[in-house]
C-alpha cells in the first residue's frame, strides 16, 4: 500500500509540475497580450514590391465549398500578373474536380491540378502541387475558408522582411451561432489567435503556421525539404523545420479569414484527435532538432517544446486525477501539500488544453465579444470532451507505434455549408451572401464575429 | 514610411493598465488577504454556523461540533459532526445506490452529448469509490475528516482568490472601483457557497457514506470553486467588453 501511495505521489507531483508550467505560460501570454504594447502591423509598411504569389487550395471531396473559395480568391485585390491559383483536386470522388475545371476555364489565373493517386492527406496534395508553383510566396487556404478581398496582400506583406519564412493569418469561425459547440470553439479560436499567437509573436517566440490562411516563402520551403506528406499536421511540422533552420514566422492578426468549425461533438472529437496525433508525432520527430538548434533562443526552444507537447497535457492530467483519487482515500490527502496540489489540478480543469479560461476572456475582451463570453463556464464540457478524445487518440497512436501496426491516419473534417456554388460572391464585392456586412466606410466586416 | 492607420478594425490592440490601476490591484490583494488572515476565526465561525443552520434545516441529526486543525499559521476551526453511514457494512444499500447513480449517469450520458466526457469522469469517480468500499473498507472516514479536508482546501481558495480577482477584475474593468467591488463580492460569495456545499456533502454522506465523497470532492469541491470564479470572471468581462467596445466605436 505504501508503494502505491508513493507512486501516486510521484505521478501527482509530475502532473502538477507540468500543468502548472503550462498554466503559467498561458497566464504570461494573456497578461502580455492584454497590457503590453502591440507591434506595428505589416500592412502599415508601404513601399515594397509585391512578389509573385501562388495560392494553393487542396480539396478532397469539397463540392459544397469549392466554388466559394475559388470565387473569393479571384475577387481578391492582387495583380493577376503576379498571381496564380493552383486548385488541387486531391483524389475527389464527387464533383470537386469538375468545379475546379469550370473555374479554370473561366479564369486564366486559376490552374486545375488533379491528383489521382498517392498517399497522405493535405501534405501529400501540397507536395504534389508545389513543384508546379511559380510564385516566390506560396499561400495556403483550406477549401472551407472565405478569404476577404485584401487577404492576399495582408499575408504577403510580411515577406518584405527577408528573415520571414512563413506567415500566419487569423482564423475566425463564421458558423459561430449554429450550436453551443460552435460558440465555444469560436471563443477557443479567438483565444488561440488573438492571444496565443499574437502574444508569442510579440514576445519573439514562434507563432504557429497553421497550414491555412498563411503563406510560406518558396525558397524557405525548398531549403527545409518541402512538405511532409506523412504528417497529419504538416503545418506544425513545417513551422518547426523552418524555425530550427533560422527562418522566422510572422503572425498577421488582422489578416482574418473565415472558416467552418465543427458543429457536432463527434466531428470535434475527430478533429482534435487528428491534431493531437499529428502534434505529438511532430514532437517525437522534431524535439531533438529543436533542442539542438542554434537559431532558437533558450525560451524559444522551451516554448517550441511546449507547443509540440501541448496535447500530452491531457493524459498527464488524467494521470494526475487518478493519482489524486488514490491519495484521496489515503491519510496523505489530509496534508496541506496534497491540497495545494489538488487546488492546482482543479484550476487546470477549467484551463483546458487549447486555451485557458483567462485567455478566452482576454480574447473576448479584445474582440468586444461581450455576449458570447457569458458561455465561458460551459467550456468545462468542451474541456472534458477534448481531454477524452485526446487521450483516446494518443493511446491509439502509441499502441500503434509500439506494435508497429499503424501510424497516423488522415481523417477529413466534415463541412456543413450547403449551396456553395460561388454565387454568393456574384455581387462583385467579394462578400458571400449574409456573411459580411458593409460598413459606413465601405469596408466589409464579418457580421458573425461581432457579438 | 509608416502610415498612422490602415483601416478600422474591430478588435482593440491592448488595454492600458495605468499606475493607478496597478496600485489599486495591489491594494485589493493586500486588503483581501489581510482580511482573511486577520478575521479567519470569525469567518470560520460564520462558515460553521451557516453549515449547521442548513443541516438543522434539512433535519440531519447533528451530534456536536468538533474543532479540526487547519494548517500553519492558521489554528483550529469548528466543524459540524454528523454520523456517517458505514455503507460497506450494508452491501444491499451500497449496490442499490451505486446502481441507481450509475443508471442516472448513463441515462444523462445518452441524452446529453456535450456532457458525455464529464459524465464519464463522474462515473469513474463513482466506480473507484465503490471499489475502495468493497476491497478496502478501512479507508472510510467520517464527516469530521471530510470537513477538515474541505476547510483546509477552501481556506487556500480564499487566500488565492484575491490574486485572481486583482488581475482578472480590477485591471480589466474600465471603472477600477467596479472591479474592486466585484473582487469583494467574489470573496464573500466564495465563503458562503463553500458552507452551502459542505452542508450538502455532509448531509449526503449521512445517508450514503463515502460512496459519493470523491464526486463531492472533485466536482462539488474544487471544480465548483473554479466554476464560480469563471462565472464571476465572465460577467465582469462582459461588462468590460461592452464598455470598452462602446467607447471605441464612439
Amino acid at each position: 500500500m505504501l508503494a502505491v501511495i508513493l507512486i501516486a505521489k510521484i505521478c501527482l507531483v509530475f502532473s502538477v509540475t507540468v500543468l502548472t508550467l503550462y498554466a503559467i505560460r498561458h497566464y504570461v501570454f494573456a497578461m502580455s497580450r492584454l497590457f503590453l504594447k502591440h507591434p506595428r502591423e505589416w500592412m502599415e509598411f508601404t513601399g515594397f514590391m509585391l512578389p509573385r504569389t501562388t495560392v494553393l487550395v487542396a480539396m478532397h471531396n469539397e463540392e459544397t465549398v469549392a466554388a466559394d473559395v475559388l470565387q473569393a480568391l479571384v475577387e481578391c485585390d492582387y495583380d493577376w500578373e503576379k498571381l496564380e491559383i493552383l486548385a488541387i483536386d486531391d483524389r475527389s470522388s464527387d464533383r470537386t474536380g469538375a468545379i475546379i475545371d469550370e473555374f479554370a476555364a473561366k479564369y486564366p489565373v486559376i490552374k486545375a491540378v488533379h491528383r489521382e493517386s498517392g498517399e497522405g492527406g493535405k501534405g501529400g496534395a501540397l507536395q504534389f502541387a508545389t513543384p508546379l508553383a511559380t510564385g516566390e510566396v506560396l499561400l495556403l487556404f483550406d477549401a472551407d475558408y472565405f478569404p476577404g478581398r485584401a487577404m492576399i496582400k495582408q499575408l504577403v506583406a510580411p515577406f518584405c522582411d527577408p528573415q520571414i519564412g512563413a506567415v500566419m493569418g487569423r482564423v475566425v469561425p463564421h458558423n459561430t451561432g449554429r450550436t453551443l459547440l460552435t460558440e465555444l470553439l469560436s471563443m477557443e479560436r479567438a483565444a488561440g489567435y488573438q492571444v496565443g499567437q499574437q502574444a508569442r509573436y510579440n514576445m519573439g517566440l514562434t507563432p504557429q503556421f497553421g497550414g491555412t490562411v498563411g503563406g510560406v516563402r518558396a525558397t524557405a520551403l525548398r531549403a527545409v525539404g518541402g512538405w511532409n506528406p506523412e504528417s497529419l499536421t504538416e503545418d506544425t511540422d513545417l513551422t518547426f523545420r523552418l524555425v530550427v533552420r533560422g527562418w522566422k514566422v510572422a503572425y498577421a492578426n488582422r489578416a482574418e479569414c473565415y472558416e467552418e468549425v465543427p458543429e457536432t461533438w463527434e466531428v470535434r472529437r475527430r478533429q482534435i484527435a487528428r491534431w493531437a496525433t499529428g502534434h505529438t508525432d511532430c514532437l517525437h520527430r522534431l524535439q531533438s532538432s529543436v533542442i539542438r538548434s542554434s537559431a532558437l533562443s533558450f525560451f524559444g526552444k522551451v516554448d517550441a517544446l511546449f507547443v509540440l507537447g501541448c496535447y500530452l497535457t491531457a493524459p498527464v492530467l488524467v494521470l494526475g486525477w487518478l493519482a489524486s483519487l488514490v491519495l484521496f482515500f489515503s491519510p496523505q490527502a489530509h496534508y496541506v501539500p496534497a491540497l495545494a496540489i489538488a487546488l492546482t489540478f482543479a484550476g487546470y480543469q477549467m484551463f483546458g488544453n487549447q486555451a485557458t479560461f483567462y485567455e478566452l476572456g482576454v480574447a473576448a475582451l479584445l474582440d468586444g465579444a461581450a455576449r458570447r463570453v457569458l458561455l465561458m463556464p460551459l467550456n468545462l464540457f468542451n474541456f472534458f470532451a477534448s481531454t477524452g478524445a485526446i487521450c483516446r487518440a494518443l493511446f491509439r497512436y502509441y499502441t500503434g507505434k509500439l506494435s508497429g501496426t499503424g501510424g497516423p491516419r488522415w481523417q477529413k473534417t466534415r463541412r456543413y455549408r450547403e449551396n456553395g456554388n460561388g454565387k454568393g460572391f456574384a455581387n462583385g464585392n467579394g462578400a458571400p451572401n449574409g456573411l459580411y456586412s458593409q460598413g459606413a466606410n465601405g469596408l466589409y466586416t464579418c457580421r458573425t464575429t461581432n457579438v | 514610411m509608416r502610415r498612422s492607420f490602415v483601416y478600422p478594425h474591430r478588435s482593440i490592440r491592448s488595454i492600458r493598465a495605468g499606475t493607478g490601476k496597478l496600485v489599486l490591484a495591489a491594494l485589493t490583494v493586500i486588503a483581501l488577504t489581510a482580511a482573511i488572515a486577520v478575521f479567519q476565526q470569525p469567518l470560520l465561525l460564520v462558515h460553521n454556523q451557516l453549515c449547521l443552520a442548513l443541516l438543522q434545516l434539512s433535519g440531519i441529526p447533528i451530534t456536536g461540533v468538533a474543532p479540526v486543525e487547519l494548517f500553519a499559521p492558521f489554528g483550529a476551526a469548528p466543524v459540524p459532526v454528523v454520523a456517517v453511514q458505514e455503507i460497506s457494512n450494508h452491501p444491499v444499500a451500497l449496490w442499490t445506490l451505486f446502481s441507481v447513480a450509475m443508471l442516472v449517469f448513463l441515462e444523462l450520458h445518452r441524452r446529453i452529448p456535450f456532457a458525455r466526457s464529464f459524465l464519464v469522469f463522474l462515473m469513474t469517480l463513482l466506480a473507484m469509490a465503490a471499489g475502495i468500499l468493497i476491497f478496502h473498507p478501512a479507508s472510510q472516514f467520517g464527516s469530521t475528516e471530510f470537513a477538515a479536508m474541505w476547510l483546509r482546501s477552501e481556506l487556500l481558495v480564499w487566500l488565492v482568490l484575491p490574486w485572481f480577482s486583482a488581475s482578472m477584475f480590477v485591471l480589466i474593468e474600465p471603472t477600477p472601483l467596479f472591479g474592486v467591488g466585484w473582487a469583494i463580492l467574489t470573496q464573500v460569495y466564495g465563503i458562503a457557497w463553500s458552507a452551502i456545499r459542505l452542508a450538502f456533502c455532509i448531509a449526503a454522506m449521512h445517508y450514503s457514506g463515502i460512496l459519493f465523497a470523491p464526486i463531492f470532492w472533485f466536482a462539488f469541491g474544487f471544480l465548483a470553486d473554479v466554476i464560480y470564479l469563471v462565472v464571476f470572471y465572465s460577467v465582469a468581462l462582459q461588462w468590460a467588453a461592452r464598455h470598452s467596445w462602446g467607447k471605441r466605436t464612439q
